[in-house]
């Protein structure tokens, strides 16, 4: 026998076994002929009826604890209004049950009719039903009534006419009903989030004809899952996905659906007006601002909050309100004491570092000057045989915009080449973000570098220690400060990465530097031979180069070059990354450092090493903006 | 399991054999038909589920209720009324349908149209159409399984018999009433069909459940008779005849 049952539209149909009490043709109250049974709710049996005048009846015969059931039906006896279903009157049997004598509803439920259109309801049938819903519900509340179960189990609909049932019931059953555990769990999908405290006014019934709007636009219910338990946490906590909703509508439904009972949707009218305001295209009354969410270019997010029919000023005024919270996070992050501690632990390491880096780097710089210069001569001459390229191809047009892309791979992903986060940042932002982020790159490189020589995993000296961190560090610095420079900012994969790679350069000469000064000579040796050969015998540089030092010099600067060039650092340090930090990324830089010690005289271990510790501390370093607190992008 | 899971292509087995023993006692069984059927329409009273008009006749008339007589409460008739008699702007006979072998055929007495079509001849009726009498009242009809001739009605437009009703069953040989869409009744929650079969005994209730009829065991069938209540596991209907 078929005992389970669908959860959404709960025991209405009395499925199971049909022991209803009363046979057809039994006459438990006087006058009334019971016909059918109709089914078994949370209240007990509903009977079709015939009176002896020929009147169709609903009999509701209540089950248990009648009395504090009929206290409420009392309340509800005389109200009326045209979408609310009628109670013709209470009585009491001759074996002393107590029936409920109510309007017969020949039509469906709005659960039927929602079940017949899996993909939503045509959105002006939704707005005839939302006025008539949203006008019973008012009508209750100006009275100092609140349903409590609204659902869609317990509306009707008949000659396009909503009628709404079982109120007075509801009330006093959903106290007893949370104890109990029993009887309709259907309504848990309606349940707002604040019954969990035991607060049931109004606004759980704006709520619940919320998420019944939801769910006539879309076929489903905003939170569902697969127990009841699940589902009330998600009531409690999970934002809904509106992203299957037209845009105007978004955030009618959004406010519908607010957690905070205060900032939801003031009345049930409230709501109806509003949808059909945006229904309509014109401007709702007076909506409050609410934070649009909007998708960064990353096809992992959901799309949400796209704009398409909204006025420029609005956008305008919206992309202002983006930056307020904007500035409002940043003065809040570094108000939180812990970030305090990050900035000030930075500092320290920065303090207790300068004399290696004064002595080692400022020597360097004039070192490697002539190869800095060098490179970017070749970086020179590559984009313009790119741009010869482009020009002969016949694609000029394209020339100055080059790789700004959504470039569509065959599997329908979307891969944006310059990850253009279209997030609105000042320049005072990218220096303080920078700032930020260097301090924290320098403490993470630091404490990993002390974690692999602490377990002595990799690193056996406290000069291998200290190596390892300020290099680690040099390359997350080179990874975060263009990426920031970069960040909301269009711009040419390619010259992105020739620039990475010079920085890469850079940090390879500083690698050298700190390498030489503290002694460590790790076993890195040119690939280019002739090149170490001349550079070792040059005579245009103030220092003098053994061999060995100037093929470790190559070396080190060939690896680290190749390094920063070979992934898109400004992609993974994104502040609209999806995620914080990205083990592929990790992987893959770690993997790219592998290959590339095997083509060059790098060690292996070192190369895989420096690989996932710059990038992991680049992406622990560098801001990141939570999905739901991302701002507008620029119209 | 290595019968055939449906009902009906049970009965249809079972009705070549019963065929062909009618061939012999054709001479008795025409007397008890005179005597046992009364009435050729049926209001199923199913729990959880709804109203349905059972109409076993070859022909029903439509139209519009008469007087102060209604179809479903057990009142002297004083006037025929239409089969389907509806609360409507309609004529007292607006149309008729007949069912020949396995087709209907719709004549109309008044204006009539099918799938908004005029019809002003006898129209045979495709297998899923809306017929509009008068200038409102729209019915859903369709055949839904090829495997039985049996047809039904919806209201479309909700304009019904004076109670609520459903839906009409134009029945041939057979009912089924269950949880899938082929079945004439659609009863959700059940577990499995249940097949109701004219007979010249009567209209007959087969189940793969143990029946109860009236309250008596009946095993897996039996003949439903004066308004009997017919109950399963997890059904219970009562079949009431119209006089």
């Amino acid at each position: 026998m078929n005992t389970t049952i669908d959860l959404r539209q709960g025991p209405r149909k009395g499925g199971g076994s049909m022991n209803f009490r009363y046979e057809p043709e039994s006459k438990p109250l006087d006058g009334y002929t019971i016909k059918r049974a109709i089914q078994r709710g949370g209240f007990g049996e509903v009977y079709y009826a015939l009176s002896d005048g020929g009147k169709e009846v609903a009999l509701k015969l209540l089950q248990s604890n009648a009395d504090v059931e009929l206290r409420g039906i009392a309340q509800c006896l005389n109200l009326k209004h045209s979408n609310l279903l009628c109670i013709f009157d209470v009585k009491e049997s001759a074996a002393g049950e107590q029936f409920v004598i109510m309007e017969y509803v020949a039509g469906r439920t709005l659960g039927e009719v929602i079940a017949e259109k899996p993909n939503g309801i045509e959105h002006e049938h939704v707005e005839e039903m939302l006025i008539q819903i949203a006008a019973g519900a008012d009508y209750l509340h100006e009275r100092g009534i609140v349903h409590r179960d609204l659902k869609p189990a317990n509306i009707y609909l008949e000659n396009g006419v909503i009628k709404i049932g079982d109120v007075g019931l509801a009330k006093f059953i959903s106290e007893s009903r949370r104890s109990a555990q029993t009887q309709s769990v259907g309504t848990v999908y309606y349940m707002a989030p604040e019954i969990a405290h035991g607060r049931y006014g109004k606004e759980v019934d704006v709520y619940a004809i919320g998420v019944m709007l939801y769910e006539m636009l879309t076929g489903n219910v905003p939170f569902d899952g697969e127990s009841t338990g699940e589902i009330l946490m998600k009531q409690l906590s999970a934002e809904p996905d509106l992203s299957s909703l037209p845009t105007a509508i978004r955030p009618v439904v959004a406010r519908a659906l607010a957690k905070d009972p205060e900032k939801r949707t003031s009345s049930a009218a409230q709501l109806a007006q509003e949808f059909s305001a945006a229904l309509h295209g014109t401007t709702s009354p007076a909506p409050p601002p609410i934070p649009v969410e909007v998708k960064a270019s990353y096809r992992d997010e959901p799309i949400r909050g796209e704009r398409l029919n909204k006025s420029e000023d609005r956008q305008r005024a919206e992309l202002y309100d983006a930056k307020q919270r904007h500035w409002q996070e940043r003065a809040e992050w570094f108000q939180r004491p812990g970030n305090w501690m990050i900035v000030a632990g930075g500092a320290v390491l920065l303090v207790i570092l300068s004399p290696i880096i004064a002595g080692v780097g400022i020597p360097l710089v004039v070192l490697a000057s002539p190869l800095l210069i060098l490179l970017a001569f070749a970086a020179g001459a590559f984009g313009l045989v790119k741009w010869a390229i482009n020009v002969f191809a016949g694609d000029g047009s394209n020339v100055g915009h080059g790789h700004n892309r959504g470039v569509k791979l065959n599997s329908g992903y979307v891969r944006y080449e310059s990850a253009n986060s279209e997030r609105q940042l000042g320049m005072l932002d990218r220096v303080a973000e920078s700032t930020g982020s260097m301090a924290v790159a320098a403490f993470c490189s630091a404490a990993i570098a002390f974690a692999l020589f602490a377990t002595k995993t990799a690193l056996d000296t406290p000069t291998q220690a200290t190596l390892f961190g300020i290099v680690t560090t040099l390359g997350a610095w080179a990874a975060l400060l263009p990426a920031k420079m970069w960040e909301g900012r269009g711009g040419d994969g390619f010259v992105r990465r020739m620039m990475t790679g010079l920085l890469g350069a850079a940090v390879g000469v500083a690698a050298f530097g700190v390498d030489d000064a503290l002694m460590v000579h790790l076993p890195v040796r040119s690939i280019m031979d002739p090149v170490a050969t001349q550079l070792a015998n040059q005579n245009f540089l103030p220092v003098s180069l053994s061999y060995g030092d100037a093929s470790r010099l190559i070396g080190y600067i060939v690896f680290f070059t190749v390094l920063m060039m070979v992934r898109r650092w400004w992609f993974h340090v994104d502040s609209y990354r999806p995620h914080r930090i990205r083990v592929s990324s990790v992987f893959w830089t770690a993997a790219a450092a592998w290959l590339l010690s095997l083509t060059t005289h790098f060690p292996a271990e070192w190369a895989v090493l420096w690989a996932i510790a710059t990038s992991t501390t680049a992406q622990l370093a560098a801001v990141w903006v939570r999905p739901d607190q991302r701002t507008a992008p620029k119209a | 399991m290595k019968q055939t899971a449906d009902p009906l292509r049970t009965f249809l087995d079972e009705k070549r054999g019963i065929m062909i023993s009618s061939f012999f006692s054709l001479a008795s069984k025409t007397a008890s038909t005179e005597s046992q059927a009364t009435t050729n329409r049926y209001v199923a009273w199913i729990d959880g589920v709804g109203t349905w008009l059972i109409l076993t006749g070859s022909s029903v008339s439509l139209g519009r209720v008469n007087g102060n007589v209604s179809p479903l409460i057990k009142t002297p008739v004083s006037e025929p009324e239409a089969d389907i008699a509806l609360v409507a702007n309609l004529s007292r006979s607006h149309a008729s349908i007949q069912r020949v072998e396995e087709n209907y055929v719709l004549h109309p007495e008044s204006s009539v149209r099918i799938q908004s079509r005029p019809i002003s001849y006898d129209t045979v009726l495709p297998d899923s159409c809306e017929i509009t009498l008068g200038d409102s009242v729209r019915l859903s009809f369709s055949i839904p399984t090829p495997l039985s001739a049996t047809a039904k009605m919806t209201f479309a437009s909700e304009h019904r018999p004076r109670t609520s009703v459903d839906g009409v069953i134009l029945m041939a040989e057979t009912c089924l009433l269950g949880p899938s869409a082929s079945d004439h009744i659609l009863c959700r929650n059940w577990s499995e069909s249940v097949v109701l079969v004219q007979t010249s005994a009567g209209i007959v209730v087969k189940s793969k459940q143990e029946l109860q009829i009236g309250g008596r065991k009946a095993g897996t069938s039996g003949v439903v008779s004066n308004g009997q209540v017919v109950s399963g596991d997890d059904f219970r209907f009562r079949l009431e005849p119209l006089i």
